[in-house]
């Protein structure tokens, strides 16, 4: 699993590039707990990149939903592939983790949070 | 009717050998046919059933090992992954709470959902032989 950080407006975009499994599940967390920690408004996870999860991976997506929720600081998903989506609607973590079709709209989704 | 494609893997048991394993499993799975979403559906199920071996089954004893067995026929993909591990109670796991979503308990509903028939048998020299079955959409024989 590649990675590369980008910040748009206070948002810590954080790309994922190749297999989410249960290998790269602790890397994952590691760096995801880190930008929710010291991202300025919200962390926006784009996940186009991604061609497979597991349930490790979708576990440390919730756990650090769950972080971000406690700290008050936003936290997405967006620009899953069709594959990726359908483990979401499985596990209906998708019903809790906020997940958007793009990053643009992403973007405008955790600001309008924060803002709401 | 064609005698059935057949294939071995043995793999160490540590989770670095699992992306192999999926290659593995998926190049066969693709050059018989199985369209995208089975060969996902596939690599997920291996996945999980690999991580649950690995880290439940052996503790994370590298020392062990576990067996892959592909056979692909004109009606569907078979894998049988076998281990040595100590016996798994699958009537005493707790499915997961779908209305209440948290971090853990997806490996073996995950591997139910993607595929359509999954078994477990005990061999009398002991472990699992954990049998993952994908039906082709349609018979290439028609």
């Amino acid at each position: 699993m590649d990675h590369t950080v980008d910040t748009k407006g206070g948002i810590t975009v954080v790309r994922l590039q190749g297999v989410i499994d249960v290998n790269e599940a602790a890397a994952l967390r590691t760096l995801l707990e880190r930008d929710v920690d010291s991202a300025a408004r919200g962390v926006l996870v784009d996940l186009s990149g991604v061609r497979l999860i597991d349930s490790s991976g979708i576990g440390v997506l919730v756990s650090v939903h769950r972080r971000a929720a406690e700290t008050g600081m936003a936290f997405g998903l967006a620009a899953c592939n069709d594959s990726v989506g359908r483990v979401f609607e499985l596990t209906r973590t998708n019903k809790l983790l906020r997940i958007f079709s793009t990053v643009n709209v992403g973007l405008e989704g955790l600001a309008d949070s924060e803002r709401g | 009717m064609a005698e059935p494609f057949v294939d071995t893997l043995v793999i160490p048991s540590r989770l670095e050998s699992i992306d192999g394993a999926r290659e593995w499993s998926a190049g066969h799975a693709r050059s018989a046919g199985f369209d995208q979403r089975a060969v996902y559906d596939l690599e997920l199920a291996l996945t999980e059933a690999l991580s649950n071996v690995i880290r439940h089954g052996y503790a994370g004893n590298e020392r062990r090992a576990v067996r892959l067995s592909l056979a692909i026929d004109s009606a569907k993909l078979s894998i049988r992954v076998q281990d040595s591990a100590p016996t798994f109670n699958r009537e005493g796991h707790q499915p997961p709470d779908l209305d209440n979503p948290g971090p853990k308990g997806y490996g073996l509903y995950l591997i139910e959902e993607l595929m359509d028939e999954v078994t477990r048998d005990h061999p009398l020299e002991g472990g699992t032989v954990l049998t993952l079955v994908k039906y082709r959409l349609e018979s290439p024989d028609g």
